[in-house]
């Protein structure tokens, strides 16, 4: 260990569960089914086959390739093996088009997230586990998303992928719903695999990863050879779960979490009822990987670790801080999403800077990698770290982070600039199974609504949604465990949050006032956006009246009507508090209950009851549905496209940044585009054509890195001090030829740009079509919420006046003197739209999409992916907007 | 007379007198630590940053090198 690299003292030992206790836990398990399976030898980055298993339940696999081998257990657990063929490796490569071809050929065109048939596959590609270069872990998981009902990807690192890889196989299907709770444990060294039954052990990631850890190591030095996924309880009330993947850190003396965060997939993975898989492996070294021409693969690690060395902490400090780094960068360029992406700045950001963090939280001098041999180590952690709220108050945590989306989504975009608080909610968030990003994004929408006045505290009993308020959005997380009240509502996601305000929480109209009889149960609030919180109101799930102090509540008025009403509510519990604020409705006579399919048809501003499970408050509370033009408002600053939330960047002055995210397969997630400093900034891409090859070059180079199982980050958080001379500096050509040597070092290929961008394209196109096959996939669904266009209220106008008055003058060219706010609001969004539209055009040229963005035969036929399934869904599509192409060449097509 | 221009990344600037790389970043912001500088498609070295003065109609190019998380 090199002198300056600290070992951790931790206290962890409260959530490290004793021997007697981890006995007694395992001696509850039940093992439903046992598989054994011959070792194998990795041949050019595959073993060529992956392990499929189904939990239990009824549901036609009919579709999926067969089963090679298997056993069969108790409550229909299949255990088995599926072959990788040629075909597999050459149109899908590994990693995320192993978890799409699998997906494909498990669900219907119907398939619900919760449907037993939905699969939630994992796959580290022919890359993963090289431990000679930086970020080479990683792990994509796919899965029918509850949010977006599409197939989802996530990376994500920690031990589990290259673990499953060196245990024998490229892919884990887990398919079917069990009844019970579920643990698969993979030991890669006995080649042997087990479901068992597993009723005690917790659900939470950072207890149950410890339990699992401490169960199925044989010793202390064997914790290294385990790791875990897992989600959380929050999962299994909302639709964004996220999937924790563990290693353990001996430095530290714990295990860490790593989270496949976005997407919901750990919601997919608690309704079937599996607490966690569990994969042991023994003997990680630098050949696992079995490459073909290693001497490749380690000089590109030794040019590699040489630059991190060198410059890192010249540039971006992520080995001190990780990609926390750019907070304030973000902040000063105006891209810090600030309260529901209004603005990008906020004068308080300095309080959540990147330096706050490393002088007070983030422990220093450790290597933080999320896999061996990760120079860039940028896995940062906060040690123990004392929690102030919820259930494990009083704990000494480690918390994986902060990254910089959490301080985007649980900092600035909900207005709270609280370094500990964000801290604190990210650790919930990930101990709960729940994705960071989507839950700041949705907060901050839910923020929003309320502070214009569309609902107010009746709805959220009691819950103050003002920005800021650190316990509100502490409490939606603890609510979201619970299964009660309004988090539960708010975790469903924006895309469901505007649908369930608008049929419940709608103002009742004057002509129906008569059916309350009276009781006046709506207490109508002015719009009180962007007002500082003179007050706070609290609730059921356990604040600490003395950390209100350290969230700034020092006002000791409002601490003793806190405490007050603590005393009075919470009974003996007198260490908590909270305003006991929702009314208990009587039912009221003459409102009639309706069915969920008559709701659509129901008058705006009339009471209705509703029997729908959905909504969690079924204490007699009538519903009122919203008038159009509140349904319409909430439409304009509900930051989603497909039902995914956007992550963490303001996107309003980057056109291709626009693009980047609403065009994006899965939803408004970055990581296949990150364009904003070239467009913005930079001015590399000004026309139209420009704009569409980066969107056409960067989501394919990005894609590559999900079929490998490479992390992004190493690619360009460093730059090669050669990389000013190169004709394509954000290219990062030098860093772009080390992954060539690397795949050429591991599989013996050669590759280049447009063999990698093909590469890549094959499974781009491949998963364009698959969303076509689930309902999207379409024009209309690439259109994005109209605030992520420009500035939609004129507070945003006004915050940017100079700005936006000179782009009227300068782009527009009309003379912004005599012009209302309003006048200018709309003028230069009709601009903006207008220019949106242009710019879906040129992309969906460059990408061989059809105006209304279906893949053309040409294009599938180019790629060599014109298989019959891809053809027979996009036909009736090209048919139908006159795209088919005529000629004999492409007549076998027509009877596919 | 128009103004006197110059090109910063593309689009038209206001030419200053005696104003120089470093003290343009600083009038932008311009302070993230990967950046690339060429004067009129020459390469200019951090060294020299405060150091070249921008004349009329010089073509700048400050180019930021950062691909998102
Ligand atoms: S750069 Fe960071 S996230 Fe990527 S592999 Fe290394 S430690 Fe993990």
């Amino acid at each position: 260990m090199p002198e300056n690299v600290l070992k951790v003292e931790t206290e962890y030992s409260d959530h490290i569960p004793s021997r007697e206790e981890i006995a007694a836990m395992k001696a509850k398990h039940r093992v439903l089914a046992t598989y054994s399976y011959e070792p194998s030898t990795i041949e050019r980055g595959y073993n060529s086959r992956s392990l499929y298993i189904s939990v239990g339940g009824d549901y036609d696999t009919s579709e999926q390739d067969p089963l090679t081998s298997s056993a069969k257990g108790d409550n229909g657990v299949v255990i088995g093996e599926k072959a990788v063929t040629d075909l597999m490796k050459d149109k899908f490569t590994g990693g995320k088009g192993f978890d799409l071809y699998h997906l494909w050929k498990s669900v219907k065109e119907d398939t619900h997230w919760n449907a037993p048939e939905n699969n939630v596959v994992i796959s580290p590609g022919p890359l993963a586990g090289i431990t000679q270069y930086a970020g080479t872990g990683k792990s994509i998981v796919c899965s029918i998303s509850p949010l977006t009902g599409l197939p989802f990807d996530s990376n994500v690192g920690g031990f589990f992928g290259p673990f499953l890889k060196f245990s024998g196989f490229d892919a884990l299907e887990l398919q079917g719903k069990s009844d019970e709770e579920l643990i698969i444990f993979i030991d890669g060294n006995a080649h042997t695999i087990s479901v068992e039954t597993a009723p005690d052990e917790s659900i939470d990631s950072h207890i149950l990863c410890e339990q699992l850890t401490e169960m199925y190591a044989e010793n202390e030095a064997d914790k290294m050879n385990i790791s875990v996924v897992a989600s959380g309880r929050a999962a299994e009330h909302s639709y964004i779960g996220c999937l924790n993947f563990s290693f353990f850190d001996k430095r530290r003396n714990c295990v860490r979490i790593k989270q496949a965060g976005r997407g919901g997939i750990g919601a997919v993975f608690r309704h079937k009822k599996i607490k966690a898989v569990v994969a042991r492996y023994r003997g990680v070294h630098g050949d696992s990987n079995n490459p073909v021409n290693k001497k490749l693969i380690n000089d590109a690690g030794v040019r590699f670790h040489k630059q991190m060395a060198q410059l890192d902490t010249k540039q971006n400090n992520m080995r001190k801080i990780g990609t926390a780094n750019i907070i304030e960068v973000m902040d000063r360029y105006d891209l810090l999403p600030t309260h529901n992406f209004q603005y990008g700045a906020h004068p308080e950001t300095p309080k959540i800077s990147s330096k706050v963090y490393i002088e007070k939280y983030v422990t220093q001098n450790v290597p933080d990698g999320c896999w061996y041999g990760c120079s860039m180590s940028c896995a940062k952690a906060a040690d123990n770290f004392e929690l102030r709220t919820g259930a494990y108050k009083g704990s000494k945590v480690c918390v994986d982070g902060p990254e910089y989306e959490n301080a985007g989504g649980l900092g600035s975009n909900v207005g709270c600039f609280d370094p500990h608080w964000i801290l604190e909610a990210n650790f919930y968030c990930d101990t709960y199974g729940v994705d960071t990003i989507s839950h700041g994004t949705m907060t901050a929408f839910a923020q929003e609504c309320y502070q214009r006045g569309l609902y107010n505290l009746d709805d959220t009993e009691g819950l103050d949604m003002r920005w800021g308020n650190g316990y509100a959005l502490n409490e939606l997380m603890h609510q979201m465990v619970a299964g009660d009240g309004f988090g539960v509502i708010v975790g469903k996601g924006v895309r469901q949050q505007k649908r369930i305000f608008a049929e419940r929480f709608g103002k009742v109209a004057p002509e129906y006032e008569h059916m309350l009889e009276g009781q006046a149960w709506q207490s109508v609030e002015e719009p009180i956006i962007d007002k500082p919180i003179p007050t706070a109101h609290f609730n059921k799930h356990l604040v600490d009246c003395e950390a209100l102090k350290d969230f700034g509540y020092d006002d000791e008025k409002v601490l003793n009507e806190i405490k007050g009403t603590s005393l009075e509510n919470a009974g003996a519990n007198n260490d908590s508090a909270f305003i006991a604020h929702p009314k208990r409705w009587e039912k009221i006579p003459g409102i009639p209950t309706i069915s969920r399919e008559e709701i659509a048809d129901w008058p705006a501003g009339k009471p209705y009851y509703s029997d729908d499970p959905v909504c969690p408050y079924t204490n007699g509370r009538p519903w009122v549905k919203m008038t159009p033009e509140q349904v319409a408002e909430m439409e304009e600053f509900g930051m989603e496209n497909k039902g995914l939330e956007y992550s963490e960047y303001l996107m309003k002055e980057s056109l291709a940044q626009q693009g980047g995210y609403a065009l994006c397969n899965k939803g408004p997630q970055h990581d296949e585009a990150w364009l904003i400093f070239m467009d913005m900034v930079n001015n590399q891409i000004p026309t139209f054509e420009d704009k569409a090859e980066a969107l056409h070059y960067f989501p394919m180079f990005r894609t590559w890195f999900g079929l490998l199982g490479l992390c992004k980050l190493p690619w360009n958080d460093v730059t090669p001090v050669n990389n000013k001379n190169e004709a394509e500096p954000h290219k990062f050509p030098e860093h772009v030829q080390n992954y060539f040597d690397i795949y050429e070092g591991v599989t013996g290929f050669k590759h280049n740009e447009a063999s990698m961008v093909r590469q890549s394209e094959r499974v781009y196109t491949f998963q364009r079509v698959f969303i076509l096959r689930m309902g999207s996939g379409m024009r209309e669904h690439d259109m994005p919420p109209t605030r992520s266009l420009g500035p939609i209220s004129a507070r945003e106008y006004l915050s940017r006046e100079e700005r936006y008055d000179e782009q009227l003058l300068e782009k527009i060219g009309v003379n912004p003197a005599d012009m209302s706010t309003e006048k200018k609001i709309e003028v230069i969004m009709d601009y903006r739209k207008d220019q949106f539209r242009q710019l879906v055009d040129a992309v969906y040229k460059r990408r061989g999409w059809t105006p209304n963005g279906i893949v053309k035969l040409e294009k599938l036929i180019e790629l060599e992916m014109d298989l019959p399934e891809l053809v027979r869904i996009v036909r009736p599509h090209l048919k139908a907007e006159g795209y088919w192409p005529s000629g004999t060449e492409f007549a076998k097509y027509d009877s596919m | 007379m128009s103004e006197p221009l110059i090109q910063l990344n593309n689009r038209p600037y206001p030419f200053k007198d005696g104003a120089t790389i470093a003290s343009l970043m600083a009038e932008n912001n311009y302070d993230f630590p990967s950046l690339i500088v060429k004067v009129n498609g020459s390469l200019v070295d951090e060294d020299s940053w405060h150091s070249t003065v921008i004349n009329v109609n010089d073509n700048v190019e400050i180019i930021h090198l950062f691909g998102g998380g």
